[in-house]
């Protein structure tokens, strides 16, 4: 298969409110920045995909008004999806795999500050049973917490201790929007969202925007020092219905793991990989990818974390930026994983750099609980 | 890059409303009609890329979480491609490099719309552009087709011809939404007028309905089906929504898909090599835009091409034979039908009547937006 690498990565500084600027014209800054960053003219993108959604920006149709700030004049080659910027980058892999392409600029935005993210989501629920009920992305994941929590014996300690990390992680990037130095008490003092779920464990509404570019082998190595390298990637849907699901458990996080360290013949996860950003939209969703991207055993997540291993200074460092509890822009979260990931592998993680990262994993979600789950595997030469 | 072929083509029979079913199920209708012509089921399928238009349509938001389970994808990659209304088209093609890359060996791909669950006017008007003053999807191209009469000075019964060709050709699909017969030249010119220069005859219905195609790697294609219909080209190309056209009634964005595609396939002379043709006409007049858009003639004679009778069904180059857009509009699936319909008659197998002979390389063509959104697809009854 042809080897295809993250290149150039640019992100805004994710905050609680963008109110000077509409939607689509975030993705302004950041597509001139990244094409710039690699060296680049805009001519020379082959393929460009963007992902956004609609509802959360209030009107259908809302992404043609970002054509113009993706520079789609004279036409470009560009498709849009509707979904999380991650899946846009999926699309764009796919495209310069066939060798018909070289290089791909992928962009996505987010402003949910201009919606009401409870109602948003919950009308992307099964219309007849779930949606009717009120049920939204907060009451779905204390469901899940308190199934996976009864299956393990996980407790509220160790998701607090997620959100210590992971906000004290942010401390260290620039592009974080909630870092700071608390304890664990602290976290288990802030109010109760929806039982186990404290405000603390809840990720907060972020504005911003995100791109890259992607580059095929041949282009890859003239654009970037030391490109990132996609040897493994998949991605896998679990049901959308949640009474369907068993929520203690994310098989489709495991067939997305599964297959993505097939293609980069990786078998101990937590020793091939150096480090690794993952969707955490609630802090027990951490513990839950640990299981399900293999990086311990099962009902061993809070194990894990409480053996430090995936502390900053650990033997593979989760979220160093701080994950999606510093700044989770909902339509980029995990496109902002895969270039964090990709900053990491490139050695331009400035302050939040993890030493001598080779390897890395970015860990994309899109639905409820983890639903659907991209898994990337980055790796230096 | 390996080859891909269409080895599974299905789809609703398509109506105002389906009552009888839900999204779900209308999706998952489709997707069994192709599968059942590919003599697959859903265990066999690797990956799934769905699409539809604003999810406005229908109220449910980022429907491919809810239907995931319909289209048996639990497990397996689901991928949603929005690209306005040549959307059909760009999923069609999504699904295609899914297999070409070598990623995949069988991919699914639906695309559907079920407007009766919302008003789409509504949610055009709601849209960039029209919110202030309610304009619909037939306010948007209105002027670009004002445009187009004033600057060719076209007899202005040309429109209304279009919608005779392609409501009469409705009559031999069996699966098209248009069902009342065949309309006279008189019928559509006394139909009211909607957006001047378009009138209700000329206009394109809200439907309920999902198209489904499966794409299968070259090896294994000529297993699957006895007639594999290849892909020579994929192309979507896009510009800004404002700078479409500028001062001239052809868009850029189709000028450069099409040639790209004729590129990919070997074509130089599209009339010649290809024997028909599926495009995109919600609106009457915008079908001699495409005409031209897509280099069927040259710049302003477009209209000429049909009152010569050259793209009705019996002329040399037949133009939307299964009815169009004008007699169909399920508009999230509008554009892969446009794609299915010439795989089917690169096929020989578009059924009632509507069949065009010896079709041996066909295009399919979707567009959106203001016009700046384009799809071509190429199918050949040969490997490229």
């Amino acid at each position: 298969m042809r080897r295809v690498a993250v290149v150039a990565v640019a992100q805004t500084k994710f905050q609680r409110r963008r109110p000077d600027l509409m939607p689509a014209q975030m993705v302004y800054g950041v597509c001139k920045e990244v094409v710039a960053k690699a060296g680049i003219d805009r001519s020379e993108i082959d393929f460009t995909a963007a992902g956004s959604a609609d509802y959360l920006e209030g009107r259908p149709f809302s992404f043609g008004q970002a054509l113009r700030y993706e520079g789609a004049w004279p036409p470009i080659n560009e498709t849009h999806l509707e979904m999380d910027g991650g899946w846009a980058a999926y699309y764009a892999w796919i495209r310069l795999v066939t060798g018909k392409y070289d290089t791909a600029l992928v962009t996505s935005w987010n402003k949910s500050s201009e919606a009401s993210i409870h109602h948003v989501m919950n009308i992307a629920l099964d219309p007849f049973y779930e949606s009717a009920i009120g049920a939204g992305p907060i009451p779905l994941a204390a469901l899940q917490a308190r199934a996976y929590m009864n299956r393990t014996g996980v407790t509220s300690e160790h998701l607090a201790k997620v959100a210590v990390k992971n906000r004290r992680n942010a401390l260290k990037n620039p592009y974080a929007q909630v870092k700071k130095d608390s304890t664990v008490q602290e976290a288990l003092s802030s109010p109760m969202l929806s039982d186990p779920l404290h405000v603390a464990d809840c990720p907060p509404i972020s504005d911003g925007a995100v791109a890259i570019i992607l580059a095929a082998e041949g282009k890859a190595e003239r654009l970037c020092s030391r490109p990132a390298w996609v040897t493994g990637v998949h991605h896998a849907s679990d049901s959308g219905i949640i009474g369907f699901r068993d929520l203690a458990e994310v098989p489709a996080v495991r067939a997305a793991a599964q297959g993505a360290y097939k293609m980069a013949g990786i078998s101990d996860p937590l020793r091939d990989l150096d480090v690794a950003e993952v969707c955490e939209t609630f802090s027990h969703q951490e513990l839950m990818l640990y299981e399900g991207l293999g990086f311990c055993g099962p009902g061993e997540g809070g194990k894990l974390l409480d053996s430090g291993m995936t502390e900053a200074g650990g033997e593979l460092a989760v979220n160093p930026s701080g994950g999606c509890l510093a700044a989770d822009p909902i339509m980029c979260r995990s496109l902002v994983r895969l270039g964090e990931a990709a900053l990491q592998v490139m050695g331009q993680a400035e302050e939040r750099q993890v030493p001598g990262a080779k390897r890395a994993l970015a860990h994309g979600t899109y639905g409820e609980c983890l639903q659907g789950n991209i898994v990337w595997i980055l790796e230096a030469d | 890059m390996r080859n891909a072929a269409v080895v599974g083509i299905g789809q609703t029979h398509h109506v105002s409303k389906r009552l009888d079913l839900n999204m779900a199920g209308m999706v998952r209708e489709a997707a069994q009609r192709a599968l059942a012509d590919a003599q697959l089921t859903f265990n066999d399928i690797d990956a799934v890329v769905i699409g539809s238009a604003p999810d406005l349509f229908e109220g449910v938001a980022l429907p491919e979480q809810w239907l995931a389970g319909a289209l048996g994808a639990y497990g397996k990659p689901i991928l949603r491609i929005h690209t306005m209304g040549s959307v059909g088209g760009c999923t069609a093609i999504s699904a295609f490099y899914h297999v070409a890359s070598g990623v995949f060996d069988k991919v699914l791909t639906v695309a559907f719309e079920k407007q009766s669950e919302a008003q789409t006017t509504w949610v055009f008007s709601a849209g960039s552009g029209g919110r202030s003053f309610s304009s619909g999807a037939g306010g948007a191209f209105a002027p670009v087709a004002r445009f187009y009469i004033d600057r060719w000075k076209v007899p202005l019964e040309m429109g209304p011809r279009v919608a005779v060709k392609d409501r009469g050709n409705a009559m031999r699909n069996p699966y098209a939404h248009w069902k009342k017969g065949a309309v006279t030249l008189e019928d559509v010119m006394n139909s009211p007028m909607l957006w001047d220069p378009f009138r209700y005859l000329e206009s394109c219905p809200t439907s309920d309905g999902a198209a489904a195609m499966v794409f299968a790697a070259e090896d294994i294609a000529p297993k699957i089906h006895r007639k594999p219909v290849w892909v020579k080209s994929a192309v979507a190309m896009t510009e800004s929504l404002t700078m479409s056209m500028g001062m001239k009634a052809l868009p850029p964005a189709a000028v450069a898909c099409a040639k790209r595609a004729y590129a990919d396939a070997g074509i130089t002379n599209p009339r010649k090599e290809l024997q028909m043709a599926e495009i995109y006409t919600p609106f009457s007049w915008i079908e001699f835009i495409l005409y031209e858009g897509l280099g069927f003639c040259d710049e302003g004679q477009g209209w000429r091409l049909l009152e010569e009778g050259v793209t009705e069904f019996g002329g040399s180059f037949p133009v939307d034979p299964s009815g169009g857009v004008i007699s169909t509009n399920p508009i999230g699936a509008s554009g892969m039908l446009r794609m299915l319909e010439a795989a089917l008659q690169v096929r020989g197998d578009a059924e009632g009547g509507h069949q065009v002979p010896d079709v041996r390389q066909a295009l399919g063509h979707a567009y959106g937006g203001t016009i700046n959104y384009h799809a071509v697809m190429i199918f050949s009854d040969t490997k490229p």
